[in-house]
């Protein structure tokens, strides 16, 4: 099962959902399906044990970004192309603030980030 | 008056971000036993479960404290795989102990091992998880205090 569709399964119970089709991959997951800050602490300690990896709250909400290059509290045209290449979309740009990256941060890149560490641990 | 809802009667011992031990003696006085059965009486598991919450709750934020992060709160946010395997009934000594799987100050959240002994004879074990919150206010922060003293006085502290 590819990382996608087996964190989609794994957020299930978090989210109180019943279906994976509730679930896709394109979904934000504080905007679109309702997680709460309480919540992340549940998703990252169920990667943690089902993917082996360890995901800091930092890497999801932007923050690790954010400190690299954030002007006035939104985000830079550099910061912008380096969040599209590394998850392979062209939904940041610039003058958006990291809230709203968080708010709309989906379950792809979630799984994005997930592969990446796996990734990284295994060529480590 | 303020009611409390005590499920530990002593913490014996900690190791700050490794483990946890406290007692909960069972006596046939307590309330729950007039329903819990008539003629039959059974320590809930639903209130050992509670105990240990409190032993990780508390112990959660000592260990919080200790790192300096003073006003947060150790809420319990998941129960996983808890187990009930003997019943306990009055006159019983629970001995509840946790240990650290996870604790990330950073991440903010904490996840305890548990286990209920009476004896040698496992009662219940299973995982809790912590999440930290900034709930602080004022008058908590006044009520944790004294709760945080009342709880961790004469506790012996494994370095």
């Amino acid at each position: 099962m590819d990382v996608e569709t087996k964190l989609r399964e794994l957020l299930l119970p978090v989210l109180g959902l019943s279906s994976i089709d509730q679930i896709q991959p394109d979904h934000a997951l504080v905007n679109d399906l309702g997680a709460e800050s309480i919540d992340f602490v549940e998703i990252l300690y169920a990667i943690e044990t089902n993917f082996g990896v360890k995901i800091s709250i930092q890497e999801i909400s932007m923050v690790e970004y954010g400190a690299k290059d954030v002007q006035e509290g939104v985000l830079t045209e550099g910061l912008a192309e380096m969040l599209n290449k590394d998850f392979d979309t062209e939904r940041f740009k610039a003058g958006q603030t990291a809230r709203e990256i968080f708010e709309t941060f989906t379950v792809r890149e979630l799984a994005t980030v997930v592969s990446r560490k796996m990734q990284e641990q295994k060529s480590s | 008056m303020t009611v409390r809802f005590y499920m530990i009667d002593r913490i014996n011992e900690i190791c700050p971000e490794q483990y946890i031990e406290a007692v909960k003696c069972v006596s046939m006085s307590e309330d729950v036993f007039n329903e819990h059965f008539p003629g039959f009486p059974v320590f809930p598991g639903s209130l050992i479960l509670e105990g240990m919450a409190q032993m990780g709750g508390l112990f959660i934020e000592f260990c919080l404290r200790r790192r300096g992060l003073k006003e947060k709160r150790a809420a319990l946010t998941m129960v996983n795989r808890m187990k009930y395997r003997e019943m306990v009934r009055p006159g019983d000594r629970l001995d509840y102990r946790g240990t650290v799987k996870v604790f990330y100050p950073d991440d903010g959240y904490a996840v305890l091992m548990v286990e209920a002994k009476c004896g040698e004879k496992l009662c219940a074990e299973g995982e809790l998880m912590f999440g930290f919150l900034d709930v602080m206010d004022e008058k908590m922060k006044h009520a944790n205090d004294a709760l945080m003293e009342l709880a961790f006085t004469n506790v012996k502290i494994v370095e």
